[in-house]
């Protein structure tokens, strides 16, 4: 685990920014179900709950400097656009940040009419997902074999979409509105998401580790990742229980709140994972 | 496509890293960092058999390595600043130290462990070929320094006349990155990319090259 060690802020900012980006996803489903329709006071909880994905994604990018040298010259790394997978990652997720910042400070101030709540919502949930997906194609170089895989894409729009959809819940829950929007097909939609993202996540991890189990050389590194593997992956499974008992009995912020804790423990140890599995072709 | 490349000739060197303390000299580099390094590659067994003859197939070669200013250069591909770049006169990979943020693609993604990141000085580090020399049609200072002369360097026809691309073990194989590095294998060589424990193959110094 070594590896992963010396990557903790990455590994921060990969987790926090996709569950925090994953929230959107949670919130335009919400939208039929006349999430935008409560009550003036909800809708004021709901905008001042806003404040998580907003700070999730924050911090992660925060987190993500302190793995700079030279965080000052950050905003070189947009030089690369096009040809450099972590420009590529950088330009989607500022794109997100800068939508999602304007959402929230206009929803805030009240200057944001339902068409435009319900658009701006809609397009954060698609930014969400590539923002995910670009975050895992940062690390499709081709001199890395365990990286250079759909796994790693695939687990991180997993870990968007499931921890999106615990921090989703808990907004809803804690705003008072999960009751009214929580319509038949918001319950069938939301279990899916749910399932998609689990589904995706632990499909990710495995073929990581099939990936990096079939590299004699890997041996020890594979091993000492393993039990770490083996508590993501549970975690996961418990994220997914705890979100889909919220939504189709009856809600509790203390049950969702966990859910939260758990979603977050079991990303940040799943992106460790990833980290201790780089295995170069080279020396 | 890059113009010029290193030699290294495995019949001559003898590990003395003559080169590696050369490079370390000139550019001032302190524990830790080191732009060339010399791999000590060794494995074999030794055995008795059913009439007690024994007999033995053990081996040990080195490699001299630094950055090999590869035509299909990994750490240019995929660094986010362009900061990593190849000098418009000699086409030598460099980093440009202005522009670069550490983020430690390069040296993620290179397959020699070439550019490490200087968290003090704030940016990737590596060998540039000495290009500054290079310009004054000198050879890089490790190529200077070599008391076996293992080390060349010059351009890829004349470097491609001495050896064949780099393709032993421990190294990848050639494909990943073409390598600017011609290889001139000592009878011991192993070919690259072979399968984990051939041979009871190691990198016998691990903690001084990797």
């Amino acid at each position: 685990m070594e590896h992963a060690y010396a990557e903790l802020p990455l590994a921060a900012f990969s987790t926090l920014a996709s569950i925090g980006a994953g929230v959107f996803v949670a919130l335009a489903l919400a939208i039929p179900g006349g999430l935008f329709s409560s009550s003036p006071e909800k809708l004021k909880k709901i905008d001042r709950l806003t404040a998580i994905p907003v700070l999730l994604v924050g911090v992660g990018f925060i987190a993500a400097m302190f793995h700079l040298a030279t965080p000052l010259n950050a905003l070189n790394a947009l030089n690369g656009v096009g040809r450099s997978p972590l420009t590529n990652e950088v330009v989607v997720g500022l794109a997100f940040m800068v939508v999602a910042l304007a959402y929230w400070v206009a929803a805030l101030t009240g200057r944001l009419g339902l068409g435009v709540r319900k658009a701006l919502v809609s397009v954060l949930a698609v930014l969400a997902v590539f923002f995910a997906g670009f975050i895992g194609l940062a690390y499709a170089i081709p001199t890395i074999p365990t990286w250079n895989t759909p796994f790693a894409p695939a687990s991180m729009l997993g870990y968007c979409l499931l921890g999106g959809s615990l921090f989703g819940l808990l907004i809803l829950q804690a705003a008072d509105v999960l009751k009214d929007v929580a319509s038949g097909s918001f319950k069938v939609l939301f279990v899916a998401l749910g399932l998609l993202g689990a589904a995706a996540a632990v499909i990710g991890t495995l073929g990581l580790f099939m990936v990096a189990g079939g590299i004699e050389a890997a041996g020890h590194q594979v091993a000492a990742a393993l039990p770490w593997l083996v508590g993501s992956i549970a975690g996961l499974v418990l994220s997914l229980a705890l979100a889909v008992i919220s939504v189709v009995r009856v809600p509790r912020l203390g049950v969702v709140a966990l859910g939260c804790l758990v979603v977050l423990c079991s990303v940040f140890v799943g992106r460790l994972v990833f980290y201790a599995l780089y295995i170069t072709v080279g020396v | 496509m890059s113009t010029y490349g290193f030699y290294f000739d495995g019949t001559r060197c003898t590990a003395c890293k003559t080169c590696v303390y050369a490079c370390k000299d000139k550019n001032d580099l302190g524990l830790g960092f080191a732009y060339r390094k010399v791999f000590e590659y060794t494995g074999g067994s030794t055995n008795r058999d059913g009439g007690g003859a024994i007999s033995t197939d053990c081996f040990a070669y080195s490699v001299s390595l630094s950055c090999n200013h590869c035509d299909d250069a990994v750490c240019i591909e995929v660094c986010p600043t362009a900061a990593m770049h190849r000098d418009p006169e000699t086409e030598l990979v460099c980093v440009d130290a202005k522009v670069c943020i550490g983020c430690g693609y390069c040296a993620l993604s290179c397959p020699y462990r070439a550019p490490k990141v200087d968290r003090e000085k704030g940016h990737s580090v590596k060998c540039d070929g000495c290009h500054h020399l290079v310009k004054n049609d000198e050879a890089p200072v490790c190529v200077l320094a070599c008391p076996t002369r293992a080390l060349g360097f010059g351009t890829i026809p004349d470097m491609q006349a001495k050896g064949e691309q780099a393709n032993i073990a421990p190294l990848p194989t050639k494909e990943y990155t073409k390598p600017n590095m011609f290889i001139k294998p000592s009878k011991d060589a192993l070919p690259a990319a072979l399968p984990a424990g051939t041979n009871n193959a190691f990198i016998a110094n691990p903690l001084e090259v990797l």
